[in-house]
Protein backbone atom coordinates (compact mmCIF):
# COMPACT_ATOMS: atom_id res chain seq x y z
CA UNK A 1 0.00 0.00 0.00
CA UNK A 2 1.34 3.35 -0.76
CA UNK A 3 0.02 6.45 0.17
CA UNK A 4 0.57 10.18 -0.99
CA UNK A 5 1.13 12.61 1.81
CA UNK A 6 0.87 16.26 0.11
CA UNK A 7 1.05 19.95 0.49
CA UNK A 8 1.50 23.61 -0.64
CA UNK A 9 4.64 22.84 -2.04
CA UNK A 10 2.76 21.03 -5.18
CA UNK A 11 0.62 24.39 -5.86
CA UNK A 12 3.50 26.59 -5.27
CA UNK A 13 5.44 24.44 -8.00
CA UNK A 14 2.75 24.69 -10.85
CA UNK A 15 0.38 27.49 -9.80
CA UNK A 16 3.92 29.73 -9.22
CA UNK A 17 4.44 32.55 -6.81
CA UNK A 18 0.47 33.23 -6.27
CA UNK A 19 0.71 30.41 -3.21
CA UNK A 20 3.87 32.15 -1.60
CA UNK A 21 3.08 32.97 2.00
CA UNK A 22 4.11 36.26 1.26
CA UNK A 23 1.91 36.68 -2.07
CA UNK A 24 -1.11 35.51 0.35
CA UNK A 25 -0.60 38.13 2.58
CA UNK A 26 0.32 40.92 0.71
CA UNK A 27 -3.13 39.66 -1.72
CA UNK A 28 -4.93 39.63 1.48
CA UNK A 29 -3.86 43.04 2.43
CA UNK A 30 -4.84 44.79 -1.45
CA UNK A 31 -7.84 42.57 -1.23
CA UNK A 32 -9.69 45.04 1.39
CA UNK A 33 -9.65 47.72 -1.15
CA UNK A 34 -11.85 46.11 -3.78
CA UNK A 35 -15.22 47.26 -4.32
CA UNK A 36 -16.54 43.71 -3.73
CA UNK A 37 -14.94 42.75 -0.65
CA UNK A 38 -16.96 40.56 1.44
CA UNK A 39 -17.38 43.20 4.17
CA UNK A 40 -20.81 41.07 5.23
CA UNK A 41 -18.58 38.33 5.76
CA UNK A 42 -15.24 39.28 6.93
CA UNK A 43 -15.43 42.67 8.79
CA UNK A 44 -17.80 45.42 8.24
CA UNK A 45 -14.59 48.32 8.09
CA UNK A 46 -11.61 45.97 6.51
CA UNK A 47 -9.39 48.78 8.13
CA UNK A 48 -9.75 47.02 11.66
CA UNK A 49 -8.12 44.14 10.16
CA UNK A 50 -5.41 45.98 8.54
CA UNK A 51 -5.13 47.60 12.10
CA UNK A 52 -4.83 44.53 13.85
CA UNK A 53 -2.71 42.91 11.50
CA UNK A 54 -0.36 46.15 11.62
CA UNK A 55 -0.95 45.74 15.25
CA UNK A 56 0.26 42.26 15.13
CA UNK A 57 3.50 42.91 13.76
CA UNK A 58 4.45 45.75 15.69
CA UNK A 59 4.66 43.01 18.89
CA UNK A 60 7.04 40.72 16.91
CA UNK A 61 9.95 42.89 18.02
CA UNK A 62 9.05 42.21 21.78
CA UNK A 63 8.32 38.26 21.09
CA UNK A 64 11.67 37.87 19.51
CA UNK A 65 13.25 39.99 22.66
CA UNK A 66 11.43 37.04 24.77
CA UNK A 67 9.09 39.58 26.29
CA UNK A 68 6.09 37.76 25.43
CA UNK A 69 7.59 34.83 27.02
CA UNK A 70 5.46 34.66 30.08
CA UNK A 71 2.36 35.19 28.43
CA UNK A 72 2.56 31.78 26.56
CA UNK A 73 0.73 29.74 29.36
CA UNK A 74 0.19 26.28 27.84
CA UNK A 75 2.72 23.84 26.96
CA UNK A 76 1.51 23.76 22.77
CA UNK A 77 2.07 27.61 23.20
CA UNK A 78 5.76 27.54 24.97
CA UNK A 79 6.68 25.20 21.92
CA UNK A 80 5.43 27.26 19.10
CA UNK A 81 7.09 30.59 21.21
CA UNK A 82 9.97 28.80 20.89
CA UNK A 83 9.47 27.59 17.50
CA UNK A 84 9.04 31.08 15.96
CA UNK A 85 11.83 32.88 18.01
CA UNK A 86 14.19 29.83 16.26
CA UNK A 87 12.50 30.65 12.95
CA UNK A 88 12.03 34.23 13.01
CA UNK A 89 15.18 34.88 15.47
CA UNK A 90 18.06 35.00 13.59
CA UNK A 91 16.50 36.88 10.46
CA UNK A 92 18.29 40.22 9.70
CA UNK A 93 15.49 41.94 8.35
CA UNK A 94 11.70 40.76 8.36
CA UNK A 95 8.50 42.44 6.92
CA UNK A 96 4.83 41.78 7.10
CA UNK A 97 4.46 39.23 4.75
CA UNK A 98 7.66 37.07 5.86
CA UNK A 99 5.48 35.91 8.67
CA UNK A 100 3.78 33.09 7.79
CA UNK A 101 0.52 33.80 7.88
CA UNK A 102 -0.93 30.71 10.48
CA UNK A 103 1.90 32.39 12.63
CA UNK A 104 -0.33 35.31 13.17
CA UNK A 105 -2.66 33.13 15.13
CA UNK A 106 0.39 32.73 17.67
CA UNK A 107 0.77 36.20 18.16
CA UNK A 108 -2.92 36.79 18.02
CA UNK A 109 -3.36 34.62 20.96
CA UNK A 110 -0.42 35.83 22.85
CA UNK A 111 -1.81 39.57 22.17
CA UNK A 112 -4.98 38.80 23.62
CA UNK A 113 -3.76 37.46 26.55
CA UNK A 114 -1.47 40.02 27.03
CA UNK A 115 -4.60 43.05 26.54
CA UNK A 116 -6.75 40.51 28.34
CA UNK A 117 -9.18 40.32 25.06
CA UNK A 118 -11.56 37.41 26.07
CA UNK A 119 -14.23 35.68 24.24
CA UNK A 120 -16.42 36.00 22.64
CA UNK A 121 -14.32 38.99 21.13
CA UNK A 122 -11.22 36.74 21.06
CA UNK A 123 -13.20 34.52 18.64
CA UNK A 124 -14.86 36.90 16.76
CA UNK A 125 -11.59 38.61 15.44
CA UNK A 126 -9.58 35.27 15.61
CA UNK A 127 -12.48 34.12 12.40
CA UNK A 128 -12.31 37.70 10.47
CA UNK A 129 -8.33 36.92 10.50
CA UNK A 130 -9.03 33.73 9.46
CA UNK A 131 -11.59 34.94 6.89
CA UNK A 132 -9.00 37.65 5.87
CA UNK A 133 -6.63 35.19 4.71
CA UNK A 134 -8.92 32.34 3.06
CA UNK A 135 -10.79 34.75 1.07
CA UNK A 136 -6.50 35.69 0.10
CA UNK A 137 -5.78 31.83 -0.59
CA UNK A 138 -8.71 31.16 -2.09
CA UNK A 139 -7.81 34.21 -4.62
CA UNK A 140 -11.17 34.30 -6.16
CA UNK A 141 -11.03 30.54 -7.12
CA UNK A 142 -7.79 30.52 -8.69
CA UNK A 143 -6.37 28.65 -6.28
CA UNK A 144 -8.83 25.65 -7.92
CA UNK A 145 -7.25 25.94 -11.13
CA UNK A 146 -3.59 25.46 -10.80
CA UNK A 147 -4.31 21.93 -12.34
CA UNK A 148 -4.99 23.22 -15.52
CA UNK A 149 -0.82 24.13 -15.48
CA UNK A 150 0.09 19.98 -14.64
CA UNK A 151 2.07 18.09 -17.28
CA UNK A 152 -0.09 15.69 -18.82
CA UNK A 153 3.10 13.03 -17.46
CA UNK A 154 2.30 14.35 -14.13
CA UNK A 155 -0.32 11.41 -13.83
CA UNK A 156 2.49 9.15 -13.76
CA UNK A 157 3.88 10.63 -10.49
CA UNK A 158 -0.02 10.03 -9.04
CA UNK A 159 -0.55 6.45 -10.55
CA UNK A 160 2.30 5.10 -7.98
CA UNK A 161 -0.09 5.73 -5.11
CA UNK A 162 -2.98 4.16 -3.49
CA UNK A 163 -4.44 6.62 -1.69
CA UNK A 164 -4.16 10.58 -0.81
CA UNK A 165 -3.82 13.01 1.76
CA UNK A 166 -3.23 16.80 1.62
CA UNK A 167 -3.10 19.25 4.22
CA UNK A 168 -4.13 22.05 0.63
CA UNK A 169 -7.49 23.04 0.75
CA UNK A 170 -7.98 23.28 -3.24
CA UNK A 171 -9.05 20.40 -5.58
CA UNK A 172 -6.35 20.36 -7.65
CA UNK A 173 -5.18 16.95 -7.81
CA UNK A 174 -8.18 15.54 -7.21
CA UNK A 175 -9.57 16.74 -10.74
CA UNK A 176 -6.75 16.31 -12.12
CA UNK A 177 -6.37 12.31 -11.32
CA UNK A 178 -10.18 11.95 -10.71
CA UNK A 179 -9.09 10.06 -7.50
CA UNK A 180 -10.28 10.42 -3.64
CA UNK A 181 -8.14 13.02 -1.94
CA UNK A 182 -8.61 13.08 2.16
CA UNK A 183 -8.20 16.44 3.06
CA UNK A 184 -6.85 16.40 6.17
CA UNK A 185 -7.38 20.13 7.40
CA UNK A 186 -10.41 20.45 5.72
CA UNK A 187 -11.16 21.47 1.78
CA UNK A 188 -13.11 24.65 0.63
CA UNK A 189 -15.87 22.59 -0.54
CA UNK A 190 -16.85 21.00 2.49
CA UNK A 191 -18.92 23.14 5.13
CA UNK A 192 -17.67 23.61 8.74
CA UNK A 193 -20.08 22.32 11.24
CA UNK A 194 -21.16 25.22 12.46
CA UNK A 195 -22.84 26.25 9.08
CA UNK A 196 -24.48 22.71 8.64
CA UNK A 197 -27.86 23.07 9.65
CA UNK A 198 -28.42 19.42 9.44
CA UNK A 199 -25.58 18.72 12.12
CA UNK A 200 -26.60 17.70 15.64
CA UNK A 201 -24.84 20.94 17.07
CA UNK A 202 -27.58 22.83 15.19
CA UNK A 203 -30.40 20.84 16.51
CA UNK A 204 -29.99 22.54 19.77
CA UNK A 205 -31.91 25.33 21.09
CA UNK A 206 -28.64 27.40 21.00
CA UNK A 207 -27.66 26.97 17.69
CA UNK A 208 -25.24 29.28 16.55
CA UNK A 209 -26.38 29.19 12.94
CA UNK A 210 -29.60 30.72 14.05
CA UNK A 211 -30.50 33.96 12.56
CA UNK A 212 -27.65 33.36 10.16
CA UNK A 213 -27.56 33.61 6.98
CA UNK A 214 -24.81 31.67 4.95
CA UNK A 215 -24.01 33.52 1.09
CA UNK A 216 -23.49 30.56 -0.51
CA UNK A 217 -21.46 32.58 -3.65
CA UNK A 218 -18.64 32.73 -0.50
CA UNK A 219 -19.11 29.21 0.80
CA UNK A 220 -15.13 28.78 0.66
CA UNK A 221 -15.34 31.44 3.44
CA UNK A 222 -17.57 28.49 5.51
CA UNK A 223 -15.51 26.01 4.82
CA UNK A 224 -13.97 23.60 7.44
CA UNK A 225 -10.25 24.36 6.62
CA UNK A 226 -8.24 24.61 9.47
CA UNK A 227 -5.75 27.34 9.89
CA UNK A 228 -3.82 27.99 13.12
CA UNK A 229 0.11 27.62 14.58
CA UNK A 230 -0.18 24.66 16.71
CA UNK A 231 -0.19 20.97 15.57
CA UNK A 232 -1.45 20.20 18.70
CA UNK A 233 -4.66 23.07 18.31
CA UNK A 234 -4.84 21.19 14.55
CA UNK A 235 -5.80 18.03 15.64
CA UNK A 236 -7.88 19.24 18.70
CA UNK A 237 -10.29 20.46 16.14
CA UNK A 238 -9.87 17.50 13.78
CA UNK A 239 -10.56 15.04 16.50
CA UNK A 240 -13.04 17.43 17.96
CA UNK A 241 -16.68 15.88 15.85
CA UNK A 242 -15.19 12.13 16.14
CA UNK A 243 -14.68 13.28 19.99
CA UNK A 244 -17.83 14.42 20.79
CA UNK A 245 -19.97 12.08 18.86
CA UNK A 246 -18.36 9.21 20.86
CA UNK A 247 -19.12 10.99 24.53
CA UNK A 248 -22.25 11.38 23.45
CA UNK A 249 -23.69 8.64 22.06
CA UNK A 250 -22.11 7.08 25.26
CA UNK A 251 -24.37 9.27 27.39
CA UNK A 252 -27.16 9.05 25.02
CA UNK A 253 -26.81 4.77 25.96
CA UNK A 254 -26.50 5.55 29.53
CA UNK A 255 -30.06 7.60 29.60
CA UNK A 256 -31.44 4.85 28.12
CA UNK A 257 -30.35 2.19 30.03
CA UNK A 258 -29.15 3.36 33.47
CA UNK A 259 -32.22 4.86 35.23
CA UNK A 260 -29.98 6.74 38.35
CA UNK A 261 -27.92 8.50 34.84
CA UNK A 262 -31.01 9.02 33.21
CA UNK A 263 -32.37 11.40 36.63
CA UNK A 264 -28.86 13.10 36.84
CA UNK A 265 -29.08 13.87 33.08
CA UNK A 266 -32.42 15.18 33.69
CA UNK A 267 -31.39 17.31 36.21
CA UNK A 268 -28.88 18.99 34.30
CA UNK A 269 -31.56 20.62 31.93
CA UNK A 270 -31.90 24.04 34.58
CA UNK A 271 -28.04 23.95 35.29
CA UNK A 272 -26.47 27.22 35.72
CA UNK A 273 -23.61 26.12 32.98
CA UNK A 274 -24.51 26.25 29.49
CA UNK A 275 -22.00 23.64 29.02
CA UNK A 276 -24.24 21.19 31.31
CA UNK A 277 -27.41 22.73 30.00
CA UNK A 278 -25.76 21.86 26.64
CA UNK A 279 -24.94 18.63 27.57
CA UNK A 280 -28.44 17.62 28.96
CA UNK A 281 -29.90 18.61 25.31
CA UNK A 282 -27.23 16.81 23.03
CA UNK A 283 -27.83 13.50 25.24
CA UNK A 284 -31.65 14.07 24.92
CA UNK A 285 -31.44 14.59 21.02
CA UNK A 286 -29.10 11.62 20.29
CA UNK A 287 -31.38 9.47 22.68
CA UNK A 288 -34.12 10.23 20.48
CA UNK A 289 -32.51 10.28 17.27
CA UNK A 290 -29.59 7.95 17.18
CA UNK A 291 -28.36 9.19 13.51
CA UNK A 292 -28.09 12.48 14.62
CA UNK A 293 -24.38 13.25 14.90
CA UNK A 294 -21.81 15.89 15.17
CA UNK A 295 -20.04 16.09 11.59
CA UNK A 296 -16.82 14.33 11.50
CA UNK A 297 -15.63 16.26 8.27
CA UNK A 298 -11.71 15.31 8.21
CA UNK A 299 -10.53 12.07 7.56
CA UNK A 300 -8.67 11.67 10.66
CA UNK A 301 -9.41 7.81 11.16
CA UNK A 302 -8.14 7.23 7.34
CA UNK A 303 -5.11 8.56 8.17
CA UNK A 304 -4.47 6.41 11.63
CA UNK A 305 -5.74 3.53 9.34
CA UNK A 306 -2.86 3.81 6.25
CA UNK A 307 0.06 0.95 5.98
CA UNK A 308 2.83 0.68 4.31
CA UNK A 309 5.40 3.23 3.08
CA UNK A 310 3.79 7.16 2.97
CA UNK A 311 6.04 9.60 0.50
CA UNK A 312 5.56 13.53 2.09
CA UNK A 313 5.76 15.70 -0.61
CA UNK A 314 5.11 19.93 -1.01
CA UNK A 315 5.03 19.35 2.60
CA UNK A 316 7.27 21.31 5.50
CA UNK A 317 6.42 20.33 9.50
CA UNK A 318 6.47 24.14 10.18
CA UNK A 319 2.94 24.70 12.40
CA UNK A 320 2.11 20.67 11.32
CA UNK A 321 3.99 18.53 13.25
CA UNK A 322 0.70 16.94 14.61
CA UNK A 323 1.01 14.71 10.96
CA UNK A 324 4.67 13.72 11.41
CA UNK A 325 3.61 12.68 14.97
CA UNK A 326 0.64 10.67 13.80
CA UNK A 327 2.64 9.26 11.03
CA UNK A 328 5.53 8.29 13.38
CA UNK A 329 3.01 6.55 16.24
CA UNK A 330 1.37 4.22 13.12
CA UNK A 331 3.03 1.09 13.90
CA UNK A 332 1.48 -0.28 10.16
CA UNK A 333 3.34 2.33 8.26
CA UNK A 334 6.40 0.47 7.42
CA UNK A 335 8.58 3.47 5.65
CA UNK A 336 8.52 7.65 5.21
CA UNK A 337 10.15 9.00 1.94
CA UNK A 338 10.49 12.67 2.35
CA UNK A 339 10.61 15.07 -0.69
CA UNK A 340 12.84 18.04 0.81
CA UNK A 341 13.24 21.12 -0.86
CA UNK A 342 16.18 22.46 1.83
CA UNK A 343 18.19 20.63 3.78
CA UNK A 344 17.44 22.16 6.83
CA UNK A 345 14.23 20.16 6.61
CA UNK A 346 15.93 16.88 7.16
CA UNK A 347 17.51 17.75 10.85
CA UNK A 348 13.71 18.98 11.87
CA UNK A 349 11.96 15.83 10.04
CA UNK A 350 14.69 13.18 11.57
CA UNK A 351 13.42 14.56 14.88
CA UNK A 352 9.65 14.11 14.21
CA UNK A 353 10.23 10.52 12.57
CA UNK A 354 11.90 8.46 14.51
CA UNK A 355 10.37 4.87 14.46
CA UNK A 356 10.15 4.11 10.87
CA UNK A 357 12.30 3.85 8.23
CA UNK A 358 12.71 7.68 6.75
CA UNK A 359 14.66 7.90 3.14
CA UNK A 360 14.94 11.63 1.76
CA UNK A 361 14.70 12.40 -1.72
CA UNK A 362 15.17 15.95 -3.35
CA UNK A 363 12.00 17.43 -4.80
CA UNK A 364 13.33 19.46 -7.11
CA UNK A 365 14.41 16.27 -8.78
CA UNK A 366 10.94 15.23 -9.31
CA UNK A 367 9.81 18.40 -9.81
CA UNK A 368 12.89 18.29 -13.41
CA UNK A 369 10.84 15.09 -14.19
CA UNK A 370 7.98 16.25 -13.88
CA UNK A 371 7.55 19.99 -15.64
CA UNK B 1 24.24 64.13 13.36
CA UNK B 2 26.98 62.00 16.24
CA UNK B 3 26.05 58.26 16.51
CA UNK B 4 24.06 58.40 19.72
CA UNK B 5 21.73 60.95 18.12
CA UNK B 6 21.90 58.47 14.70
CA UNK B 7 21.15 55.38 17.06
CA UNK B 8 18.08 57.10 18.46
CA UNK B 9 16.27 57.85 15.47
CA UNK B 10 16.85 54.67 13.80
CA UNK B 11 15.55 52.85 17.44
CA UNK B 12 12.49 55.43 16.26
CA UNK B 13 12.04 54.37 12.92
CA UNK B 14 12.71 50.53 14.28
CA UNK B 15 9.75 51.16 16.55
CA UNK B 16 7.35 53.04 14.56
CA UNK B 17 7.87 50.13 11.61
CA UNK B 18 8.44 46.90 13.20
CA UNK B 19 11.54 46.76 12.01
CA UNK B 20 14.00 43.68 13.42
CA UNK B 21 17.17 45.51 11.61
CA UNK B 22 20.44 46.56 13.18
CA UNK B 23 21.52 50.08 12.69
CA UNK B 24 24.59 49.25 11.03
CA UNK B 25 22.44 47.46 8.43
CA UNK B 26 19.83 49.76 8.06
CA UNK B 27 22.52 52.77 6.89
CA UNK B 28 24.23 49.82 5.01
CA UNK B 29 21.20 49.23 3.14
CA UNK B 30 20.09 52.75 2.49
CA UNK B 31 23.54 53.83 1.34
CA UNK B 32 23.49 50.78 -1.27
CA UNK B 33 20.29 52.47 -2.43
CA UNK B 34 20.35 54.85 -6.11
CA UNK B 35 19.10 57.73 -5.40
CA UNK B 36 16.25 57.44 -8.21
CA UNK B 37 15.22 54.10 -6.05
CA UNK B 38 14.84 56.73 -2.76
CA UNK B 39 12.81 59.16 -4.85
CA UNK B 40 10.50 56.31 -6.11
CA UNK B 41 10.32 54.81 -2.46
CA UNK B 42 9.78 58.17 -1.02
CA UNK B 43 7.07 58.84 -3.51
CA UNK B 44 5.18 56.10 -3.03
CA UNK B 45 5.55 56.31 1.20
CA UNK B 46 4.36 60.09 0.40
CA UNK B 47 1.28 58.65 -1.15
CA UNK B 48 0.55 56.95 1.67
CA UNK B 49 0.60 59.27 4.26
CA UNK B 50 -0.52 62.28 2.57
CA UNK B 51 -3.99 61.17 2.22
CA UNK B 52 -4.43 60.07 5.93
CA UNK B 53 -6.16 62.46 8.34
CA UNK B 54 -6.73 60.00 10.52
CA UNK B 55 -5.43 60.93 14.11
CA UNK B 56 -2.02 59.40 14.65
CA UNK B 57 -2.84 56.20 17.18
CA UNK B 58 -5.50 55.02 14.91
CA UNK B 59 -3.69 55.70 11.37
CA UNK B 60 -0.27 54.04 13.15
CA UNK B 61 -1.05 50.73 12.33
CA UNK B 62 -2.49 50.89 8.99
CA UNK B 63 0.29 52.70 8.22
CA UNK B 64 2.61 50.53 9.77
CA UNK B 65 0.64 47.87 7.09
CA UNK B 66 1.66 50.49 4.19
CA UNK B 67 4.91 50.44 4.83
CA UNK B 68 5.43 47.29 5.02
CA UNK B 69 3.87 46.31 2.00
CA UNK B 70 6.04 48.55 0.08
CA UNK B 71 8.97 47.34 1.68
CA UNK B 72 8.14 43.83 0.69
CA UNK B 73 7.63 45.34 -2.80
CA UNK B 74 11.06 46.93 -2.92
CA UNK B 75 12.27 44.20 -1.19
CA UNK B 76 14.37 46.91 1.45
CA UNK B 77 13.63 46.58 5.13
CA UNK B 78 10.70 48.83 6.67
CA UNK B 79 12.87 51.17 8.71
CA UNK B 80 14.70 52.16 5.54
CA UNK B 81 11.68 52.94 3.52
CA UNK B 82 11.07 55.29 6.53
CA UNK B 83 14.38 56.70 7.07
CA UNK B 84 14.24 57.60 3.25
CA UNK B 85 11.28 59.33 3.83
CA UNK B 86 12.85 61.35 6.85
CA UNK B 87 15.33 62.64 4.48
CA UNK B 88 13.76 65.04 2.23
CA UNK B 89 16.58 65.42 -0.15
CA UNK B 90 14.78 62.28 -1.40
CA UNK B 91 12.32 63.94 -2.51
CA UNK B 92 13.45 64.94 -5.99
CA UNK B 93 15.88 62.71 -8.19
CA UNK B 94 19.23 64.36 -8.49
Amino acid sequence: MKTLLFGNGINIQFGGSDNYNSSIILRAIKNTKDSDYPKHIIVDDPSLILSLLGYLFLEVRDILAHRYDSYAFTIDEKQSLEDFIRRYGTCKSISIPDIGFEDYYLIYDLFCYKKKIVNPDRYDIREALKAFFLYSIYNRGRVNEIHKRYPAKLKDLFSGYDSFFTTNYDMNVEMFTKKTVNYLHGAFNIKAEVYNPNSLRNQMSDSPLKGYDVDVNFFYLYSNALTTYSGNQKLFRIKQGMQANEAVRKFAYAYHNDPAIKSSIEEWENDTNSLVRNLNEATRLKASDPDLNFDETYPIKDFEAIEGTISVLGLSPNNDTHIFKMINDNPKITKVIYYYHADEEKSQVNKLITSHPLEYEDVKLVWKIYR
Amino acid sequence: MDIDERNKLLEVLKVLTGSVMSYDEIILSYNSLTPPKRTYVYSRVNEVLRHDNTPFDKAQPLIVVSINVIAAEENIDPAVVLLIYTNKKNRKAR
